[in-house]
């Protein structure tokens, strides 16, 4: 996928940034294989025509608060620099092995000192290693269109320019590519377009609990 | 009791087999539970989450990372394998397309489970392996972990000191079980793999149901099948010997055959030891009492026991000895009253007062006795004196009559009474001749010790008088009172009249009385003192003899 980015990028690069007229919206509705909506889905938009050239990506932050990622699913663009503020009374070690974004911050309370680059794309698993509940997940793409679905499992991407675009959805628990996945719906300007997305996902894990029935073993 | 014991020893053999059954699962999941609880806190390790993701370049560490773990969870093998259940690393030695899909089939498990965790029984390198897979979270899983313990005789034998039964792992197959792990003895192994009884276990009545084993010994057992990967037929036997159940069952008929012997035993010696302490006792007081019914009171029983037998022996020698000491107050009475006023008086309840009786009254003296006693010494006066009343008392008695009481050294007796003989008045009579006679024969004596003789006057008289006891309440004498009585004592001071010449003299009561028997020379009549009127006396020759009749 992320060849796909580059080339779609690159091409775009050549055809000349489209006008700057009026925009329009993609509304989401993401649901699991029995209907119910689907929230933390990441949904990012790549137009066709992409526009000019994009100022720096601002800075995201993940929260640390009461021993958990605030928020679960956060979608960046290439460069972002995300802070990870621990808002606890208890420190956290929080860490990565992805491979689009390899990292550690040792136990540490309040503001680490550098925010985290996420400089490739692809989706990145976080966690703290002192508390195995604590996960969290970046996704790292080249559009700066982009959202995560709500409680309600939908999402709006607003400013796109119109015409087609590319569209992807990603979750966590993922099982396969959704259905009508790389659709390239076509953004009316001044309307919005509701896509409807079905994802087939595995069962939430648990965090591991030491030993099943609670209390340990000699 | 043995059949039943029999049938109880299985029963009580297939309740500890159901309880093994739980007890070998519960081991089991203890054991699997420990292994995942290790493989969590290595998937926790934040170096070996390093060692794995730098595992391209250093693998070496990433399995020496393994083994370490491994050994510090006590597990038997440990492996890593990547998302697709490729191998990574890990201390299995042959590990193939087989192993693999193992592997696969358990990682496909453990996702569908909330913790990812799956575990599994497997055959493995020909050794029977419980294996737990759980992923390696970074935090994501990345990675399976995967451990295992193989079933060997030392797990086995911990199971058995738990359970209390035996259990043996085996594969069935056609050519007989193949053993994994077993507490059995070698011989019962070994009649195992060529038995056949287990060819086709649970199979019959019911599937969980207990059967018999033959092998070194008889067992009851039951089968308990696992689901082990790559190993068909796989499962647990569990069993007991039916002897060694049986044991206490014998020890007990044995105690109860031993009990019986001793309470046979028991009794016997009981028998015996009661026979001594009560049949013997009993007999002894029997012959006791058999002599005293022949008249030894002097006879005592002795029983040492502190029992009522004892208190029976205490009450019959004291009933002797009453008895005993009466015949000496009878015998000392009678030495001081006559033996047949003694035997009156003990018969009856001794009260004052008397009867009216025809009684023949006999009263002796002796003539001359306070010169006598002038001239000799006190004590032979004495001694002659009883020598002289001792003989003229047992002529008395002897002839029937009861010395009633000596005045000094005159002698009154009585002739029918207290008991009569129908002839009284011919007894005092002839009892005067004889004591006549006596005095005689003891005046010949008495020289002969240089002792001064002397005579005797006798006088005797039948008469109604009145017999029986007088005196006070303390202190009484059976004796006779009236005229007669009087007459009879003077007839004997009469006696001293020369002309008379008579050393006897009887009233005419007593001639009349005595039916002609003796000769009586009749001497006229007499003024009596204290009588009105006169009397006839009789004198008694002594030249006729005192027959008896």
């Amino acid at each position: 996928m992320p060849l796909r980015f580059a080339l779609v990028w690159l091409t775009l690069l050549i055809v000349p940034p489209a006008a700057s007229g009026s925009t329009g919206s993609l509304v989401f509705q993401v649901r699991d294989s029995s209907g119910k909506p689907v929230p933390d889905a990441a949904v990012w938009a790549t137009p066709a025509a992409p526009p000019e050239a994009l100022p720096e990506p601002e800075e995201a932050t993940i929260d640390q608060i009461n021993k958990e990622f605030v928020p679960h699913v956060t979608v960046v663009r290439v460069g972002t620099p995300v802070l990870f503020p621990n808002q606890d009374d208890i420190r956290h070690h929080v860490y990565s092995f992805s491979a689009p974004k390899r990292f550690e911050l040792p136990l540490y309370k309040g503001e680490p000192a550098e925010p985290v680059v996420f400089d490739t794309p692809g989706t990145v698993a976080l966690g703290c290693n002192i508390h195995d509940s604590m996960v969290a997940h970046v996704v790292v793409v080249e559009t700066p269109f982009f959202a995560v679905t709500d409680a309600e499992g939908a999402a709006r991407i607003s400013g796109l320019p119109a015409g087609e675009c590319e569209v992807d959805v990603w979750h966590p628990r993922l099982r396969a590519d959704p259905k009508n996945a790389g659709r390239s719906p076509t953004v009316e300007e001044e309307s919005e377009v509701l896509l409807e997305y079905e994802v087939d996902l595995r069962p939430d894990w648990g965090a591991p609990r030491v030993g099943r029935r609670g209390g340990g073993y000699r | 009791m043995v059949v039943y014991s029999r049938q109880a020893a299985i029963r009580s053999i297939e309740e500890d087999l159901l309880t093994g059954r739980n007890v070998f699962a519960r081991a089991i999941d203890q054991r699997l539970e420990h292994l995942l609880h290790g493989a969590e806190l290595l998937s926790g390790d934040f170096a070996f989450k390093q060692a794995f993701f730098e595992a391209a370049d250093d693998r070496e560490t990433l399995l020496s990372a393994l083994v370490n773990h491994r050994d510090r969870i006590g597990a038997h093998n440990i492996l890593l394998a990547d998302l697709d259940g490729r191998l990574v690393g890990g201390t299995w030695s042959n590990w193939g397309e087989t192993e693999e899909r193992l592997l696969l089939a358990m990682i496909d498990a453990a996702m569908e489970t909330e913790f990812l965790h799956a575990d599994s029984f497997a055959l493995l390198e020909e050794e029977l392996y419980a294996l737990v897979v759980i992923p390696l979270l970074a935090p994501r899983p990345e990675a399976w972990i995967c451990l295992g313990f193989s079933i060997t005789d030392e797990f086995a034998a911990d199971f058995k000191s738990t359970a209390g039964v035996d259990i043996s792992f085996l594969q069935t197959s056609e050519r007989g079980p193949r053993i994994f792990a077993s507490t059995l003895t070698a011989t019962a192994q070994a009649s195992l793999r060529h038995g056949e009884g287990i060819r086709s276990p649970g199979r019959e009545s019911g599937k969980d149901a207990a059967f018999l084993v033959n092998l070194d010994e008889t067992y009851v057992a039951s089968w308990l099948p696992l689901t082990v990967t790559g190993g068909a037929g796989t499962g647990v036997l569990l069993q007991r010997s039916l002897q060694t159940e049986l044991a206490p069952y014998r020890r007990l008929q044995w105690a109860l055959i031993g009990i019986a012997v001793g309470g046979l035993v028991v009794t016997g010696i009981a028998g015996v030891w009661l026979a001594g302490s009560v049949s013997r006792p009993v007999a002894d007081l029997v012959a006791g009492t058999r002599r005293v019914d022949k008249g030894d009171y002097t006879t005592r029983v002795t029983i040492p026991q502190k029992d009522e037998l004892g208190e029976l022996a205490h009450s019959f020698n004291r009933l002797t000895e009453g008895m005993a000491e009466r015949d000496r107050v009878r015998d000392t009475l009678g030495k001081v009253v006559s033996p047949e006023i003694a035997r009156e008086l003990m018969r009856r309840d001794i009260q004052l007062g008397g009867e009216e009786r025809e009684v023949t009254v006999l009263f002796a003296d002796i003539r001359g006795f306070t010169t006598l006693s002038e001239k000799i010494p006190a004590a032979e006066v004495v001694s002659a004196l009883n020598l002289y009343l001792t003989r003229m008392s047992r002529i008395i008695e002897e002839e029937g009559g009861v010395v009633d009481k000596f005045i000094g050294d005159e002698i009154m007796a009585l002739f029918g009474a207290p008991v009569q003989h129908g002839d009284d008045a011919g007894r005092a009579v002839r009892t005067a001749l004889r004591m006549v006679a006596e005095v005689d024969r003891l005046a010949g004596e008495l020289s002969e010790r240089k002792l001064p003789a002397f005579n005797i006057g006798i006088g005797v008289n039948t008469a109604v008088v009145i017999a029986g006891n007088m005196g006070s309440e303390s202190r009484l004498n059976y004796t006779v009172i009236g005229d007669g009585v009087n007459l009879a004592s003077r007839l004997q001071t009469l006696t001293r009249e020369p002309q008379y010449n008579t050393r006897i003299l009887v009233g005419e009561g007593a001639v009349n009385r005595s039916n002609g028997r003796f000769t009586f020379r009749p001497l006229g009549e007499v003024q009596v003192k204290g009588r009105q009127g006169l009397v006839k006396i009789f004198a008694v020759d002594e030249d006729q003899s005192s027959d008896r009749t």
